[in-house]
C-alpha cells in the first residue's frame, strides 16, 4: 500500500507538471489544451480520491458520486 | 444489508464524506461561476490572471499534494502499529500543511503591496474570496491535525483504534482536492 501511495504521488507531481508546461506553451485559449487540462485535473482528483481517502474501500455509491461529481465539473468548466 | 452497512460506513466515517462532498460540490460550482465570468469580461480577467505568480501555485501545488502523501503514510503506519512512525510522517504533514501557509501568506502580502486587494476588479474579488476560503480550510487542517498529533502521542490511538486520524485524514485530503480544483482554473485556464 504505501508504495503504491508513493507511485501516485509521483505520477500526481509528473501531472502537475505536464499541466503546467501545457498551460505555459499555449498562451491561446485552444480547446483541445482546455480539454487536456481538466483531464489531467480529473485523474489527480480521483487519484487522490481512491487512493489516499481510501475512496476505493467504500461503498460503489460513493464513488460513483464522487466520479459523476468531477466528471460534471470538468464537463462544464470545459463548455463555458 | 452488507452492502448498505458499508456505504453509511465509508472510511472515516459518513459525516466527513458528506462535509467533503458539500465543500467540493460549492467549490466546484464557485469555479463554473468563476468561468462564466471569465469569459464575460474575458480581457480583464486574462489580464489580472497573468498578474498571479503561476510558479508560487505550482510550488504551493508540489507542498499540498506532498503533504497528502505524508498524510496517507502516517494511515499506513498506525494499521502497521507503528505509532512513532505515524507520529514522525503526522510532523512532516502538518509541516508542510504550515508551508503552504506561509507561502500562500507570502503570496497575498505581495497582491496587497501590489495593489490587487479584494475589489480591485472581479477576478480579484474571485481570487480572494476562493483561495482565502481555502486557506481558511489548510488553517482549521493544521489545528486538527496537531489535535491528533497531540493525541497520538499521548497513545490514544493505535491499530485498532484510529478513527479519528483517519478522519482527519480526509478532512486534509478534501483541502488538496478543493486545491486539484482551483489551481488549474484560477492560474492556468483562460
Amino acid at each position: 500500500m504505501n508504495r503504491k501511495n508513493t507511485l501516485l504521488w509521483v505520477v500526481l507531481m509528473l501531472l502537475m507538471l505536464f499541466n503546467f508546461w501545457l498551460a505555459e506553451i499555449s498562451q491561446t485559449t485552444a480547446r483541445w489544451t482546455l480539454s487536456v487540462i481538466l483531464i489531467v485535473t480529473v485523474i489527480k482528483f480521483l487519484g487522490i480520491a481512491f487512493q489516499y481517502m481510501e475512496l476505493k474501500d467504500a461503498h460503489r455509491r460513493w464513488k460513483i458520486i464522487f466520479i459523476v461529481f468531477v466528471l460534471s465539473f470538468a464537463v462544464a468548466a470545459g463548455l463555458v | 444489508m452488507e452492502q448498505a452497512k458499508s456505504f453509511l460506513y465509508p472510511p472515516g466515517g459518513i459525516l466527513i464524506w458528506i462535509i467533503v462532498l458539500m465543500e467540493v460540490l460549492t467549490f466546484g460550482i464557485a469555479l463554473i461561476v468563476f468561468r462564466v465570468n471569465f469569459h464575460q469580461d474575458y480581457d480583464t480577467f486574462l489580464n489580472s490572471q497573468n498578474m498571479l505568480s503561476k510558479n508560487i501555485g505550482l510550488f504551493n501545488t508540489v507542498v499540498l499534494i506532498t503533504s497528502g502523501y505524508f498524510m496517507a503514510t502516517v494511515i499506513v503506519k498506525i494499521k502497521q502499529s507503528r505509532i512513532k512512525g505515524a507520529i514522525k510522517w503526522m510532523f512532516f504533514t502538518i509541516g508542510t500543511g504550515l508551508l503552504f501557509l506561509f507561502v500562500k501568506g507570502w503570496e497575498y502580502s505581495i497582491k496587497i503591496a501590489e495593489g490587487h486587494s479584494f475589489g480591485y476588479d472581479d477576478f480579484f474579488d474571485f481570487y480572494w474570496m476562493l483561495t482565502s476560503f481555502h486557506f481558511i480550510h489548510v488553517l482549521v487542517g493544521v489545528v486538527i491535525l496537531s489535535v491528533l498529533l497531540f493525541k497520538l502521542r499521548k497513545g490514544d490511538y493505535g491499530a485498532s483504534n484510529f478513527l479519528d486520524i483517519e478522519t482527519g485524514g480526509v478532512f486534509w485530503h478534501m483541502c488538496d482536492l478543493i486545491w486539484i480544483l482551483l489551481f488549474p482554473v484560477l492560474y492556468l485556464l483562460h
